[in-house]
């Protein structure tokens, strides 16, 4: 195993022990929930649901703190304070994972990339 | 204001130049790479447009993404959250191409332009904002409603919205997981077709079946109210945790596992496939419906991978709800550059739009063209043998002659389409009137089986002498009834019962005048032929009709199973001399297959595509 082979072990390790402490506290467990509503309307109307303060923006970082500050500033648009709690390990495996190159996911081009 | 417009990292990545406002180049990736929907930052398609509209990376007002990696971020990351202990598939399966890919979408594509342009940095363009502006700013309208559908983009697997002017105005959202492009792509995988793929022969599987599992889907899957929106059953579904698209569970409700790719195709499939194509009608009716409702447009617009659906669409058409609807060639991914480029053209920048009456996709006619020096040349460098066209005129009478001839003729003329769909540009035409023409075509030339007929290309001013059509549908994103008058007895429970299947059989059966072209429902997937787009596409037709008293003619694209659309005149010349096409029309030049010395220096292509 290389470094960054235990690198990525590492960083998936810490966002799945994030994730199961999420899980736990019950956060953004209505994301994959099943429950059905009594609505009459599953719409969301996109004023509603803030996830950014412009559909159309600036996109850039060159340093970890610039990212943390990127993705803290979007989830305390959001009101997902409890999100920040990936902030740090999500920066770790980007910065971790820097390329020059498209990196080959091993995705098929017949699973869907999402 | 030259902005450069690049979708890439999902699947189709492709770029496109816009300046002013005017589409000035667009292309897909995979027709440069050769690599079918391939996802990677498209080099050769931005080298191509900055070509094409001269423009160096200096240059360039700007460059825009077509999604935003924050957002994809926060959607993954909540995801994982909401599984918990069970998102360790998730993670393992998206994990490079999150953190060492889409997040650094900045740096790779400052890599690939060679800069950022005078903005200095990369605007993001959300996913289905790009996806409605593919589909309202081309479009000939000043006002319009506005619809996306796909598999899923950030959040949003639906929108409906609201074009003005240069405006777009995002109304109503509904997000994953819950997506009809997923469940259509759901049934596709279970139906032993390829996701991202195969959607387009689930549509053309459904007039096959009858619509049985209708009710079993509705009851286990999906929950549709009256105004189109839905909610899945995510129980039945693996998508949101794994990387295949549904639980074993769903074949539990389907009676049996998931059909093998490549296997015989069963009246299940064929059930199934009608099935979901009817729930995926109903909730884009009811959609458009109320969008009808809350927008009071009489104009509708359509973009993301669901847009694809010419049969859906041709039910809106058909439901009246609009008065006029326009769906972006490019509907799925690669359609969210051009998108995007628009989007940041009319309002990072605030350029005015006006809309022309005509649209402004330019036939969708937008990627590379070659010279008749070019071509010449390269034909001379590999000893082809050809006879030369002093003019269009004469181009077209040969062309055609050969056509009613029975000859199979590869038509490359002018700029490559935009799009997954072959337009006249890089098209393989035939005599759709020849009973035995759906058979050559599929064996000796595309190296399929099909169950599903071509498509008919026909003379735009023609059209209703062929088809129950009034309008124009020049991007084959419709189709239409083959004119009663036309039809010959047929009946399908004479080939498709609950004991067998011969879709073969029946698809071969002649149903009527142009057989080749004509589904067993009697539909057609039709592209109109206008003047303006395509007029060398258009005075072909009028020879060919001249000749025959046709104006219909056999177009499918000009590629076989699993390649890439041709984009060069060397891959025309490649595909040409490996199958069974009969002549090959590349610009001025002819060439006839008995002219040519076979191919010596050629690899085992058909190890060189993967099956779609």
């Amino acid at each position: 195993m290389n470094s960054t082979d235990s690198a990525s072990c590492a960083d998936k390790k810490k966002l799945l022990d994030i994730s199961e402490k999420m899980f736990a506290a019950g956060q953004c467990s209505e994301v994959t929930s099943n429950s059905t509503e009594e609505t009459e309307s599953y719409y969301s109307d996109k004023s509603d649901l803030k996830l950014l303060d412009s559909e159309i923006c600036d996109y850039d970082f060159d340093t970890p703190s610039e990212l943390r500050t990127l993705l803290n500033k979007m989830w305390e648009f959001q009101n997902c304070d409890h999100m920040k709690e990936y902030a740090v390990a999500a920066t770790v495996s980007t910065f971790h994972h820097k390329t020059e190159e498209c990196v080959e996911t091993g995705i098929p081009a017949f699973v869907y990339q999402f | 204001m030259k902005i450069l417009g690049i979708s890439a990292l999902y699947h189709d990545s492709a770029a496109a130049l816009c300046i002013n406002g005017e589409i000035i180049a667009a292309a897909q990736e995979e027709r440069f790479t050769r690599h079918k929907h391939d996802p990677t930052i498209p080099k050769q398609a931005i080298k191509y447009c900055m070509s094409e509209g001269n423009v160096s990376a200096g240059d360039l007002d700007a460059v825009v993404y077509y999604d935003n990696p924050l957002l994809t971020l926060d959607r993954w990351l909540k995801n994982c959250a909401s599984l918990g202990g069970d998102s360790k598939k998730l993670i393992d399966k998206s994990f490079d191409s999150i953190f060492a890919n889409k997040l650094w979408i900045h740096k790779l594509i400052e890599s690939a332009v060679g800069g950022l342009g005078k903005h200095g940095k990369l605007l993001v363009c959300e996913h289905h904002v790009s996806h409605a502006a593919s589909a309202f700013y081309p479009s000939p309208f000043e006002s319009a409603a506005i619809i996306t559908i796909d598999g899923v983009g950030e959040w949003a697997t639906t929108t409906i919205g609201h074009g003005r002017d240069s405006s777009i105005e995002i109304i109503k959202q509904i997000n994953y997981p819950h997506s009809l492009g997923l469940l259509y792509s759901a049934f596709t995988y279970f139906c032993g077709f390829k996701v991202n793929s195969g959607e387009y022969k689930l549509m053309g599987l459904a007039p096959y079946g009858e619509s049985k599992y209708y009710q079993r889907i509705k009851d286990c899957l999906i929950d549709i109210k009256q105004d189109g929106s839905y909610r899945l059953n995510l129980d039945y579904f693996e998508y949101h945790r794994d990387a295949v698209m549904v639980s074993d569970d769903f074949g539990g409700i389907f009676d049996g596992p998931r059909r093998k790719p490549e296997s015989m195709i069963t009246r299940r499939e064929m059930d199934l496939a009608a099935s979901i194509q009817k729930i995926t009608e109903e909730v884009i009716s009811r959609m458009v419906e109320h969008t009808r409702r809350i927008t009071d447009e009489k104009n509708l617009c359509l973009a993301g991978g669901v847009a694809l659906n010419c049969v859906a669409n041709s039910k809106i058409l058909a439901g009246g709800q609009f008065e006029n609807i326009w769906v972006q060639p490019a509907a799925g991914d690669a359609g969210g550059a051009l998108g995007a480029a628009l989007y940041s053209t009319y309002n990072t920048f605030k350029v005015k739009r006006k809309a022309s009456g005509r649209d402004a996709q330019k036939g969708s006619y937008l990627g590379p063209s070659f010279s008749n020096t070019y071509i010449e040349n390269f034909l001379k460098s590999r000893n082809a043998r050809y006879s030369t066209a002093q003019n269009s005129a004469d181009l077209c009478a040969e062309v055609a002659k050969m056509l009613a001839e029975g000859k199979v003729v590869g038509f490359f003329s002018g700029r490559m389409e935009f799009g997954p769909r072959a337009l006249g540009a890089r098209s393989i035409l035939a005599n759709p009137m020849l009973p035995e023409m759906q058979q050559k075509l599929n064996l000796k030339i595309k190296f399929r089986e099909s169950f599903r007929p071509f498509a008919p290309a026909v003379l735009c001013e023609r059209a209703d002498d062929y088809f129950e059509f009034s309008g124009e549908s020049p991007y084959m994103l419709l189709t239409a009834p083959v004119n009663r008058s036309l039809r010959q007895d047929f009946t399908l429970a004479d080939y498709i019962s609950d004991g067998s299947s011969d879709m073969l059989h029946a698809v071969s059966q002649k149903r009527s005048y142009i057989p080749a072209v004509t589904h067993v429902d009697y539909s057609a997937r039709l592209q109109t032929v206008n003047k303006f787009d395509h007029p060398l596409f258009h005075q072909l037709l009028s020879e060919f009709e001249k000749i025959t008293g046709c104006a219909v003619l056999v177009n499918t694209s000009f590629n076989v199973r699993g390649e890439p659309i041709i984009c060069t005149p060397e891959d025309a010349y490649l595909c040409f001399m490996r199958t069974d096409m009969d002549v090959l029309a590349l610009e001025n030049f002819i060439l006839l297959k008995e002219d040519q010395e076979t191919l010596s220096d050629d690899q085992d292509w058909r190890q060189m595509y993967e099956l779609d």
